[in-house]
């Protein structure tokens, strides 16, 4: 009776020191600093995890895109991005008068989905990838939504079959490996989304490609490629502001930044972002953002 | 050497840590036109909301002028997202709390304006966003 106490006691104090011991090293794991040089050991196929692209100074470059068709330049003009163009070329197409987001016409003001390409390659919130069979998931924070990257070998939609299934905020987007580079090709653009903050056409009938490289352990470069002829006069290489124009840097982010309450605030994976209209079109705007515009006359 | 090192390190960081804070004033469109971001005027108060939400967190201050009258100020901030990097959370400034707040003035003369700093009533600073400011 008294051996099998001890036994107990021994037993019960062995497994605390365990628990003590892995609970340490959780810890430890958990609170490695953020992401590291990069030289780590990766697999360039594998892009699972969270990832953030470059803070909002290196948004898309405004004058970077090909001339416009004459009906580009017509689509151009009902635009009326917030953003004021400083390029002379721009200027006759776009309202000179509209600064706020009350007379703006862009969609995301009113908290239309942001879609693609701008939720990827304008705003910098938290992606993460998620590996399905024969998919690619990309849930992205802001807007809590998903897009999906079709790799079971389907093809493009294009003609009958895109027509059948229409436009859609984020489009029908197909991938596949060449070499470590995934690529990723869309069409079915509903066109009264924005690609960007400056407002330019995306046709229903463009075509964009996505390539995207894991170039270190903690990086992802992507370049896109509008083609779009109804609305510019060739191929447009997308361009941001940064030293490489035509790659956007995506950042691993840190275990301890994803997994628990740390710097991105997240307490587990991709946390909710949402822009709903209660909150900023009918409350914000109007108490805040309207009233520094207008002022209260 | 050493020193000097250490030194021009530190201003490097914070150079940079500047340039950090600055880059999310940017997102989320618009701000820019809508409020003069090369003044910086002060105010104090006494909180009666703070709005945690995205994609504009906002804070609303009744303050009282000189003829007595009080007037509801709102002041916008960032995201969600943005903030809780810096710390802050939907606790961070509570109803009745006395605030003094540094700010960008609207264009439009309404009492709006963007936060850049915001001090407890001992001076604390519990918020900073937008980089150094020099008032």
């Amino acid at each position: 009776m008294r051996n099998r106490s001890v036994r107990l006691i021994i037993a019960a104090v062995v497994g605390l020191l365990v628990s003590v011991v892995a609970f340490g090293q959780t810890k430890a794991r958990q609170q490695r600093p953020a992401t590291g040089s990069g030289t780590a050991k990766f697999d360039p196929r594998d892009f699972s995890g969270f990832w953030e692209g470059p803070p909002p100074g290196e948004r898309p470059a405004e004058n970077a895109r090909p001339a416009f068709t004459p009906a580009g330049a017509e689509a151009m003009k009902k635009r009326m991005p917030i953003y004021i163009s400083k390029n002379g070329r721009d200027k006759d197409v776009e309202n000179p008068g509209c600064r706020s987001s009350t007379c703006s016409n862009d969609p995301v003001h009113a908290c239309n989905p942001v879609g693609f390409p701008r939720l990827v390659w304008e705003e910098n919130e938290p992606i993460e990838f998620v590996y399905t069979p024969g998919r690619i998931l990309q849930l992205f924070q802001w807007g809590r939504t998903l897009r999906e990257l079709w790799m079971d070998g389907r093809k493009l939609s294009t003609g009958k079959d895109l027509d059948n299934l229409g436009p859609s905020w984020f489009g029908i987007s197909v991938a596949e490996w060449q070499g470590n580079t995934l690529v990723v090709n869309t069409t079915g653009f509903d066109e009264r989304a924005w690609p960007d903050q400056f407002g330019h056409p995306l046709s229903f009938d463009a075509r964009i490609e996505e390539r995207y490289t894991r170039v270190d352990a903690d990086t992802i470069d992507g370049t896109m490629t509008i083609y779009d002829p109804k609305n510019y006069t060739g191929p447009w290489p997308y361009q941001v502001k940064t030293a490489t124009p035509l790659v956007r840097h995506f950042k691993r982010m840190a275990p301890a930044d994803v997994n628990f309450f740390g710097l991105k605030g997240l307490f587990s994976g991709i946390t909710e972002a949402m822009c709903a209209p209660m909150n900023e079109v009918d409350d914000f705007n109007k108490r805040i953002r309207d009233r520094a515009i207008f002022g209260d006359k | 050497m050493h020193r000097t090192m250490i030194a021009v390190l530190r201003c490097g960081f914070v150079l940079f840590a500047g340039v950090l804070l600055t880059a999310p004033l940017l997102a989320h469109h618009g701000r820019g036109a809508s409020y003069d971001n090369s003044k910086i005027e002060t105010i104090q108060g006494t909180v009666s909301e703070w709005a945690w939400r995205n994609p504009h967190c906002a804070l609303y201050v009744d303050v009282k002028g000189a003829d007595g009258k009080v007037v509801n100020w709102g002041f916008e901030s960032q995201s969600i997202g943005s903030l809780s990097k810096l710390g802050m959370n939907r606790r961070s400034f509570l109803a009745g709390q006395e605030l003094t707040i540094k700010f960008n003035p609207s264009r439009g003369g309404a009492p709006v304006g963007v936060i850049r700093k915001v001090y407890d009533s001992n001076g604390k600073e519990l918020l900073s966003f937008g980089g150094p400011i020099d008032q």
